[in-house]
């Protein structure tokens, strides 16, 4: 009976009769266009988070340990020490920041003073691969969009104003200390580039009295995508002193902005699936009208209403499925050719990459198909009812 | 022919709105019979057929298939009876037009008997077509062998030569009574020809 049923459904879809054919046509058109307009869409979203996350990773430390403790001499080194012998850690930097200003002539500007050790490199960790020039304790490396405000390159001198000054008869007089830009930082990231300074800690120390906003430890570990166990396993270790930030919980608000982004688009995009559906009902119900007569024989000849019921459902489940089918691989041969010619092209000093990759996910392709199927079938039910509710003696009589 | 009651309509009645179709019929055909039932147009030929093989409901009285009332029983078991014991044959044929001459017969039986019945009704050169394709004779043969394939007891025809010259419907009634004698097939016939009648057992007259 189901290879029966198979059959006719498969007879009546591609049945050149009357116009069914060609609006077949058109509603596996709009399934195909509708499935691969949502993997498409969705899989943009998909690409442009998985790159962001690779860039940020690379512009940013993986864990930020934020010293919250009263004595910092003592439990920094402490802990430093303690970091050495942690086999998943790749590499880690001590530093601190200040508030202060940069001034060159009659430009000011408010500035983030990270303060390291300038002496061993390593310390720079993510930002050595970013900065232009030599590295030296007396000079500061300022950022590149910095720079260009201030109109300074490698070798000029600038302003460093510090808030801790001194008390003068004529009044509060705030420090500042002449010192040569010794490096260009290009992190890529504007809020670095345009606001930040890196200076060597005995500077810093000298210049801000050895009192920063923040001593904080940067570390970058072997696999960043493991950075919630890694920050689990580090609670023990660092106490109550210290804040665990991670780069999944820095960029939280921006991964879930673009996540309700995605969701939102996604329902969106669902109602073109909703007005593909509609095709096959209409498809359908012209298709049982065109069909009436055989349906009367069919039942005539005992067939119960469920097989005239499954005709039409079978014929709803296999317009979706080709639709889908051809739908997926369409968007999967959509995919080959943006990301091979990096069609997507996108400002790289806005979004840190130079065109957006797109990265059709399963899990995207899975909720397609439930989509795609569970709307396809609420589609065909009405006109199947419809066609097995028909009343035999009322058929045989019109004919 | 034998004494067993196949099929017996007690007391029919059948009104559409106002319109009196049938009143208080009462009928008994037994197995192997060959029953014509004559009558003008719309005296309720093809209602009292439509009745007969539970595709319709009489307004009042009661219908029963080897003794057993369709009253009774749900829809989907009249289905099930009609699909094990009854078959149907129309005036209009009403052939599947998307399926040819072979599928319209092996999708109600095996494909085997359907080829078989296909050479015993002399259709074998025209497997491949379609029913557009065939003459009014043809069509109501592969009708023919459709009703036959699931070998059914009881076969209500519906004015199975209307459309059909006198020579091509004499040669579709000499088949039925073949039918009938050899392979003891019930036979009842709604026509209004009455130079057909000879090949009857029982003839019925409505209105």
């Amino acid at each position: 009976m189901k290879f029966r049923i198979l059959k006719i459904a498969i007879r009546y879809l591609l049945s050149l009769k009357g116009s069914t054919l060609i609006i077949s046509v058109i509603s596996l058109i709009g399934i195909v266009v509708s499935t691969c307009g949502i993997l498409l869409t969705n899989g943009v979203f998909e690409g442009f988070q998985d790159n962001l996350r690779i860039k940020l990773l690379g512009a940013m430390p993986n864990v930020i340990l934020t010293y919250i403790g009263e004595n910092p001499r003592d439990d920094i080194p402490k802990l430093l020490e303690l970091l050495k012998t942690d086999k998943d850690i790749k590499s880690y930097t001590y530093f601190s920041m200040y508030h202060g200003a940069i001034q060159r002539g009659s430009y000011i500007s408010a500035v983030n003073v990270d303060a390291l050790d300038f002496n061993h490199k390593s310390n720079f960790g993510f930002f050595l691969n970013k900065i232009k020039g030599n590295i030296n304790p007396k000079g500061i490396v300022i950022g590149k969009d910095l720079a260009n405000i201030l109109g300074v390159s490698i070798g000029d001198y600038v302003s460093v104003i510090s808030p801790v000054g001194m008390q003068t008869p004529f009044g509060y007089m705030p420090k500042a200390q002449n010192l040569e830009v010794v490096g260009i930082l290009n992190s890529g990231i504007f809020d670095i580039d345009y606001s930040t300074i890196l200076m060597d800690h005995n500077l810093a120390n000298k210049l801000f009295a050895n009192n920063p906003q923040t001593r904080a430890i940067q570390i970058n570990i072997k696999n960043p995508f493991e950075v919630k166990t890694f920050a689990k396993s580090l609670k023990p270790m660092v106490g109550e002193k210290f804040i665990i930030t991670t780069w999944i919980d820095m960029n939280k608000p921006l991964f879930e902005a673009l996540e309700t982004e995605k969701r939102g688009i996604f329902f969106v995009l669902t109602l073109m699936i909703l007005v593909a559906s509609f095709n096959i009902t209409s498809l359908l119900f012209i298709k049982v009208k065109e069909r009436m007569r055989d349906l009367a024989i069919l039942r005539v000849y005992g067939e119960p209403r469920r097989f005239i019921i499954l005709i039409f459902l079978i014929q709803g489940f296999l317009l979706s499925f080709a639709g889908f089918s051809l739908g997926v691989l369409l968007s999967y041969i959509f995919e080959f050719f943006i990301n091979t010619f990096k069609l997507i092209r996108v400002e790289r000093s806005i979004y840190l990459m130079s065109y957006v990759p797109v990265n059709i996910s399963y899990k995207d392709v899975f909720e397609v198909f439930i989509l795609v199927f569970v709307l396809g079938f609420l589609a065909s039910m009405i006109p199947s009812f419809y066609a097995a509710k028909e009343n035999i003696v009322r058929i045989l009589k019109n004919d | 022919m034998t004494n067993e009651v196949v099929i017996e309509l007690k007391d029919i009645s059948k009104r559409y709105k106002d319109t009196k179709v049938l009143e208080h019929l009462n009928l008994k055909i037994h197995r192997g019979e060959f029953v014509g039932i004559m009558g003008p147009s719309g005296c309720g030929k093809s209602t009292t057929l439509h009745i007969m093989g539970g595709i319709d409901e009489p307004s009042d009285g009661e219908v029963f298939i080897f003794g057993k009332s369709l009253k009774t029983m749900k829809e989907k078991d009249i289905s099930k009876l009609r699909k094990t014991y009854i078959s149907f044959i129309f005036q209009f044929y009403y052939l599947l037009e998307d399926f040819n001459v072979l599928e319209n017969v092996s999708l109600f039986g095996k494909r085997e008997k359907a080829l078989e019945l296909i050479k015993f009704l002399r259709l074998e050169n025209r497997l491949k077509h379609r029913p557009y394709e065939l003459s009014g004779g043809e069509q109501q043969r592969v009708a023919i062998a459709r009703a036959l394939i699931k070998e059914p007891t009881i076969l209500i025809a519906d004015e199975p030569t209307g459309n059909l010259d006198y020579n091509e419907a004499k040669k579709i009634f000499s088949l039925l009574k073949t039918l009938n004698k050899e392979k003891n097939i019930t036979i009842v016939v709604a026509t209004h020809n009455e130079e057909l009648k000879l090949f009857f057992d029982n003839t019925y007259y409505l209105g």
